[in-house]
């Protein structure tokens, strides 16, 4: 593995080792982003060449797809849209106006051409075209907090030990140990049939029946439940119906109201979403083998994430500090964190899982033979 | 020093830029509101958006209403009345405009439009 292809796959990391932070900081919406995750291509922009540049821009959306376990659903699709579209944006202004802006422009350019992508992606395959209303509040508070993160990306660049060691080509990355978890074919299959189920369910009854099935196949996948992205993901789409009023008025609200047909398909959307979600978060932990030179890149990737979040988890003081050490531990190839939690992850219990997605074929077939 | 200088300008115009194109994309879906068709029958309420073309059946005393909307527009294509007054009423798309079919007590009205389309609405009355 070359230094360019270690380079790549660490920063790549950092990306990774900086969205999981972002989660740590406490918000009061939960849809405010930082967006923190861009600082790595921020403080990168200029000293790579574009190919490096590109492929890092797939490791961090691929990447943060396998964490989260998003890869396999609609959510992956947004976050791609948002990360290349912004990516080849900040990289294009860069090369036009070179030294006429800053990387707060920069930032700005990133975060405002990212968020149209996202909206539009997010209208065209879950929420449809009434997603805009929120373009306005969304594009506003990303022009602030992209504001911030620009600033913060001169301040580093200027300061940061890690960061000049960075640019010069002569300093050396470690390589982790690489390892990989056992594949699990039966359990990628029969995720499979699952998404295949949930695309032909379309009764709310039965599609909460399905929804529930899939959280408990989910469990059993040993991947963690996260209640609050499905529950804001049923509230802003119930909210998003108030835009298409359709049928009897359940509650009405000054000028607008809750009609009967168009809550019935907001739920009936955001409970697809959601089983469509479980069933991504079943086929990441079937462990899908990465082959080639790309797959190893992104295996290097998840190994430097690895010991960057233990080596972050293990370092005390601020936050800042704590990011500072655990780059340079991980670079180093010094692993503080404890072996033991790497090994914990208990293996997926197959028979239950496969009875599980076996209710799931039953409740879709069910929904189409009765209805 | 001329460095930051420089790039101050570029950094302030591109800001500029993005504040002009949120306004210009707030005014176009605030003020765009396509507005809903609000059917009254004697025991309930129904609202439909009126940017997607369907036909709605509604129950009144006398029997079924067929509402039709196209184009933006809302009519009483049929209903079970006498006299079939309401069928022969102008299709209506803007606030304050209304259709009524007495005898079946059925009534359409329209809600949640912008104020300019009031005004000429007005003019037109």
């Amino acid at each position: 593995m070359s230094q360019t292809e270690r380079k790549i796959a660490f920063i790549g990391a950092t990306t990774l080792l900086l969205s999981s932070v972002e989660f740590l900081i406490p918000k009061p919406l939960p849809f405010l982003r930082l967006g923190l995750a861009n600082l790595p291509l921020l403080i990168i922009l200029e000293s790579m060449g574009w190919k490096a540049y590109l492929a890092i821009l797939f490791l961090k959306a691929i990447g943060q797809g396998l964490v989260s376990g998003t890869l396999f659903s609609y959510l992956f699709l947004i976050s791609l849209a948002g990360t290349l579209s912004s990516g080849l944006a900040m990289k294009a202004v860069k090369l036009l106006l070179k030294s006429k802006v800053s990387l707060v422009g920069i930032s700005l350019v990133g975060a405002f051409v990212s968020n149209l992508a996202q909206l539009e992606v997010a209208a065209l395959v879950a929420y449809g075209s009434s997603i805009w209303v929120a373009a306005p509040l969304m594009l506003t508070l990303g022009l602030v907090s992209s504001f911030a993160l620009g600033l913060l990306a001169e301040i580093y660049l200027q300061k940061s030990s890690f960061a000049h060691s960075l640019h010069d080509e002569t300093y050396s990355f470690s390589l982790p140990v690489v390892e990989q978890g056992s594949y699990h074919p039966k359990v990628a299959i029969a995720s499979l049939l699952c998404i295949v189920a949930i695309l032909f369910t379309d009764t709310l009854t039965y599609l909460a029946l399905l929804t529930f099935c899939m959280y408990l196949l989910q469990l059993t996948a040993r991947r963690k439940l996260r209640l609050l992205p499905p529950a804001m993901l049923l509230i802003s789409l119930a909210i998003l119906s108030l835009f298409e009023p359709n049928g009897k008025v359940l509650l009405s609200l000054g000028s607008v109201a809750f009609t009967e047909g168009s809550l019935t398909l907001a739920f009936t959307k955001a409970l697809r979403l959601m089983s469509l979600l479980a069933a991504s978060q079943c086929l990441t932990a079937s462990n899908p083998r990465l082959k080639g030179r790309s797959g190893s890149i992104l295996l290097l990737d998840l190994a430097y994430f690895g010991q960057l979040s233990s080596s972050f988890r293990a370092t005390k003081g601020s936050l800042v500090k704590r990011i500072d050490q655990a780059l340079h531990h991980a670079a180093a190839g010094e692993d503080v964190g404890t072996p033991q939690q790497q090994m914990r992850t208990r293996s997926i219990h197959e028979p239950l899982f496969l009875l599980l997605s076996l209710c799931v074929l039953v409740i879709a077939l069910l929904s189409n033979i009765l209805n | 020093m001329k460095r930051s200088r420089l790039s101050l300008i570029g950094d302030s115009l591109i800001l500029l830029l993005c504040i002009l194109a949120i306004l210009a994309l707030s005014s176009r879906t605030l003020g765009g509101g396509s507005g809903y068709v609000q059917v009254q029958t004697e025991t309930d309420t129904y609202r439909y958006s009126l940017s997607v073309n369907r036909e709605v059946h509604v129950q009144g005393p006398l029997g079924d209403t067929h509402i039709i909307i196209e184009d933006g527009e809302a009519h009483i294509y049929d209903s079970a009345c006498p006299t079939k007054s309401c069928t022969f009423q102008r299709p209506i798309s803007s606030a304050r405009a209304w259709i009524a079919c007495l005898p079946n007590k059925v009534l359409l009205t329209i809600v949640g439009e912008n104020a300019a389309d009031l005004e000429v609405d007005d003019v037109a009355n």
